[in-house]
């Protein structure tokens, strides 16, 4: 009943109400219809996906045969083909962990706990070494299943830093003050790819000779600070929406400075910036995609390092087509968490709690 | 050492600059698009937004670089897109303007003229600020900067200057100004990337302009194109102009991705020089320290840029 009446005054209310719109709608529309066509022409209608190498769909659109050619290399990189199952596997604890934080009714501090354990586990699964699982090193680890890895792991791991970090620059110390907000400050200032150079040249320095860390642990390690710094500033920002009454209320009840930051300061600040949380959640996300500079050999390296096959070397489009979606999937997914969470918190101001 | 150091940082500069004009540009008319209450355009922005924000910038300069040296035509099989203009899988080639002896004359009088006619734009108004009254300036003062132009160019017989036309010499295109498919890519890239931000900010901005700002403007008879210029985007600038500011100091950080596909940004040289004389942490508080202050002047650029605009307010 609402529809097509609906549609129509739509259209005349708010696309055509001025010769100014009429003229913009009409453009959007050609646009829209030229892209859309443009997408589906090369993407689908002159697709191939049977194909032995480029040169056969030279004349076509999007050459998809790439993908199915070459999947193996650019999900799993070159973790030995002989143990597949193993980075599978991870990839299935990663994806089942993800899917199953989205249920509201498992969210739980078990939750986190899980996801630790899931975490380490999929570590000690890539790396072997134990029950007659052939020991793999950490320059093998690769594709997808580890930039879900570094991403996931750095940014659970930087979380109660930043929140350190985010309380530290509001302490009465001043020692504390400066040393925070200087890290802070320091670290933002700095573009990431310094930071993972930085991370691979100086920290050996600090290291007794003959003792080396893993390359994966240095990327590990730079994206964890640089996250930590960002994610610090965003609760700094929630900290300060808290009013003061707040905190005083807590003091008069006699709560100790942990027991009000833990039970009053922090769930109202950390739920106050869910979706700037979420925002910098993403940016980190994309950013593992940065470690292929120190040569960690990431889901985007994997797919690049398929163009160095004579055979596909002309199909860059599909290959970084493929990588885009499998990153706007991850992205997509973290901003449908963050809205979920904003809605309870919707609910919440409501009831007024 | 010290050559390379400074090869690296113009670079980084350039491209940052680059970036930062046409990011702004773009995005800000995108983020003005969506002013008009049209729900198509409106669509249509935020599917650029999306796609631009939620991919990897780096996944976008491969894909760039994928695309110009793959599919660009090759040197010998392109054809000049204009007059001096070329378009090939190894770079961009435009012309450049070589004005001879005539340059220093040349732009003094431009400045000159220039400088006349925001003169009078000036003046105008604060004329019409201070006694209401309109005071035509803006027509004479073109007519005026245009005749002394032709007065210039009649009395001397004009600037001599020769144009650079890339030109197929051989096996590649010389002469005028190439760009790099790197650099290319970094810049289209960088550009495109930047611009989705900047669209969402000044959005965002234009959103917390109240109703009523527009509906008082209207009510004072001011059209459309007046109340957004005169009413609304002086006030979504105050909003604009923090969240830019940090956006600004990103593209500058951004533009450190030119490592990843070969072009020789800042820290691209400080980690070669690094790697060829093992001064590592010299190397690196260099970096440190130049990066602390390009964020710092960025900052202060726009902290004075802010500090106007507030003062704007009342």
């Amino acid at each position: 009943m609402i529809a097509m009446s609906n549609l129509f005054g739509v259209a005349r209310s708010r696309l055509f109400n001025s010769v100014g719109n009429g003229a913009l709608s009409v453009a959007a529309v050609t646009m829209t219809l030229w892209i859309a066509w443009a997408v589906v022409e090369w993407g689908i209608l002159d697709a191939r996906i049977f194909a032995a190498s480029d040169r056969e769909c030279h004349d076509a659109g999007a050459c998809w045969a790439v993908i199915r050619a070459q999947w193996r290399l650019i999900v799993f990189g070159t973790y030995p083909a002989a143990e597949t199952w193993r980075p599978a596997a991870v990839l299935c604890v990663l994806i089942g962990l993800m899917s199953v934080s989205v249920v509201r009714r498992v969210w739980h501090p078990r939750l986190v706990l899980a996801w630790i354990v899931g975490l380490l586990g999929c570590v000690l699964l890539l790396r072997g070494g134990f029950l007659g699982l052939p020991r793999v090193e950490t320059d093998r680890w690769s594709g997808l299943p580890l930039t879900l890895l570094l991403g996931l792991a750095a940014l659970l791991s930087s979380f109660p830093l930043a929140v350190l970090l985010a309380l530290g620059r509001r302490s009465r110390l001043p020692v504390v003050r400066t040393v925070c907000a200087g890290f802070v400050e320091l670290t933002r200032a700095l573009p990431l790819i310094s930071l993972l150079f930085i991370a691979s040249l100086v920290l050996p320095l600090f290291l007794p000779a003959g003792l080396t860390i893993d390359k994966l642990v240095r990327a590990f390690v730079a994206l964890t600070v640089f996250s930590a710094a960002y994610l610090a500033e965003v609760v700094r920002g929630g900290l300060q929406s808290i009013p003061k009454g707040q905190i005083e209320a807590a003091e008069a009840l006699g709560l100790s400075y942990a027991a009000r930051t833990r039970l009053v300061v922090l769930p109202q600040a950390l739920m106050a910036v869910v979706p700037a949380l979420a925002n910098t959640f993403i940016v980190m996300m994309k950013n593992t995609s940065l470690v292929l500079v120190v040569g960690v050999f990431d889901l985007l390296a994997a797919a690049k390092s398929v163009l160095s096959n004579p055979d596909w070397s002309s199909s860059s489009s599909e290959l970084y087509a493929f990588v885009t979606a499998i990153y706007f999937a991850i992205s997509f997914y973290i901003s449908f968490l963050s809205r979920k969470v904003e809605r309870i918190r919707a609910t919440w101001s409501r009831s007024g709690a | 050492m010290l050559d390379a150091l400074a090869v690296g940082l113009t670079n980084t500069l350039l491209v940052a600059s680059f970036a930062i004009v046409a990011a702004t540009l773009l995005g800000g008319a995108l983020g003005l698009l969506t002013v008009p209450d049209n729900p198509l355009v409106r669509a249509l922005v935020r599917v650029y937004v999306e796609i631009n924000r939620n991919t990897p910038l780096l996944v976008q300069l491969f894909f760039w670089y994928g695309l110009i040296t793959l599919t660009f035509p090759t040197v010998r099989a392109a054809q000049p897109i204009g007059p001096g203009i070329w378009i090939t899988n190894r770079g961009v080639f435009l012309p450049t303007v070589d004005l001879g002896s005539m340059a220093g004359h040349a732009l003094a009088f431009l400045a000159l003229a220039l400088a006349l006619f925001f003169g009078a734009v000036r003046l105008s108004r604060g004329y019409r600020l201070r006694t209401g009254r309109s005071l035509p300036l803006a027509l004479p003062a073109t007519g005026a900067a245009l005749l002394a132009i032709a007065v210039y160019v009649l009395s001397t017989g004009g600037p001599t200057f020769a144009l650079d036309r890339p030109q197929l010499r051989g096996f590649n295109i010389r002469g005028g100004l190439s760009i790099s498919p790197e650099l290319t890519a970094l810049l289209v890239g960088l550009t495109l990337y930047t611009s989705a931000f900047i669209a969402e900010i000044v959005r965002g901005s234009i959103a917390t302009v109240t109703r009523g700002q527009w509906d008082a403007a209207r009510s004072l008879g001011l059209r459309n194109g007046q109340t957004l210029r005169l009413v609304v985007v002086p006030q979504a600038m105050r909003t604009v102009v923090p969240p830019l500011a940090s956006q600004y100091i990103n593209v500058a950080k951004n533009a450190t991705l030119a490592a990843a596909i070969g072009f020789p940004d800042f820290v691209l040289v400080v980690n070669t020089v690094i790697s060829q004389t093992n001064q590592a942490i010299e190397g690196v508080l260099l970096i440190v320290f130049v990066y602390l202050a390009i964020n710092l002047s960025v900052a202060a650029v726009l902290n004075w840029f802010n500090a106007r605009l507030v003062l704007m307010e009342r």
